[in-house]
């Protein structure tokens, strides 16, 4: 009985609506980065949401279950395509030393992406990819509002007054970050 | 024909709602002493009750029974498109491991 009614709550919409909250806040926290305390908090934030989301759902007659079930059947794609693009974006030799076994491994992980995708792709019916561009333009108009408050807020926003030069060991620190970071590339140019 | 139309709407009414909760929650999550979150959280709570009052002008369902669905076909579009997106994730993918792309820049 307490195992059923553990379910019927992990299944209602108030936990598919809380495991986007969390995996929404998560991103935006570890997005803040190292500066801000609560950067560490987002990824763990972030994975509880994920795992929320794809908890047993007895109750499929509410309306998120339809996107449950679709994200469920997309998550095999969706794994490796981010996973492959972390591999080969992290190996390739913009950001230091190229490697050869990542990349490779990470194009494995692309191309078995578009194994799990294309028949997804090939069963698109043109109802729901007309109701995608409508939903991904709506999306942008929010986005676009989104990008006019920010523009607003920062016409608005004065300069308090200029920073003042950075210190002797503040030049040493950025030098011997920028060394660390760019370095092999400042050689070979 | 009409009921295209308004399934269409419906959509992208959702789409609004999708991002404006988004960006209502990045504001809220990443606020910090150098925020200035007022205007764009004014303009995303604008667009959060304009998604809501097209799909509770257009639909019989409670407010928000209506808005429900209509995210949840939003979504469930974006979801049907998203391996498009591998396709230009793709592309830059190719792009990055280009040598050529780097001679160009």
């Amino acid at each position: 009985m307490a195992g059923a009614l553990q379910l019927e709550v992990l299944g209602s919409p108030l936990v598919f609506w809380l495991s986007l909250l969390m995996i929404f806040a998560g991103f935006s926290m570890h997005r803040m980065g190292p500066s801000f305390s609560r950067g560490r908090f987002g990824l763990p934030i972030a994975c509880i949401g994920v795992v929320l989301l794809f908890s047993p759902s007895p109750d499929s007659a509410h309306p998120e279950a339809a996107v449950i079930d679709s994200l469920a059947s997309s998550i095999n794609w969706i794994v490796f395509a981010i996973s492959g693009t972390y591999l080969i974006v992290g190996a390739s030799p913009t950001y230091g030393v190229s490697k050869p076994t990542s990349i490779g491994v990470g194009w494995i992980l692309v191309i078995s992406s578009w194994y799990f995708a294309t028949p997804l792709l090939l069963s698109l019916e043109i109802d729901l990819a007309l109701e995608g561009i409508a939903g991904i333009i709506g999306f942008v108009t929010g986005l676009l509002a989104f990008t006019l408050g920010i523009w607003i807020a920062e016409r608005r926003s004065s300069i308090a007054g200029e920073s003042k030069p950075l210190s002797e060991d503040e030049v040493q620190l950025v030098k011997s970050i920028l060394v660390r970071r760019i370095g092999s590339e400042m050689d070979d140019n | 024909m009409t009921i295209e139309f308004l399934s269409i709407l419906t959509a992208f009414s959702g789409g609004i709602m999708i991002s404006s909760l988004l960006f209502i929650t990045h504001i809220f999550s990443s606020i910090n002493p150098y925020h200035k979150p007022l205007f764009p959280l004014t303009s995303c709570i604008s667009m959060l009750i304009l998604g809501v009052l097209i799909v509770s002008s257009t639909s019989e369902e409670s407010v928000m029974d209506s808005a429900r669905a209509a995210t949840s076909d939003a979504a469930l579009g974006i979801i049907a498109l998203l391996p498009l997106f591998l396709t230009v994730l793709t592309y830059f993918l190719i792009g990055q491991n280009f040598p050529k792309g780097k001679i160009r820049t």
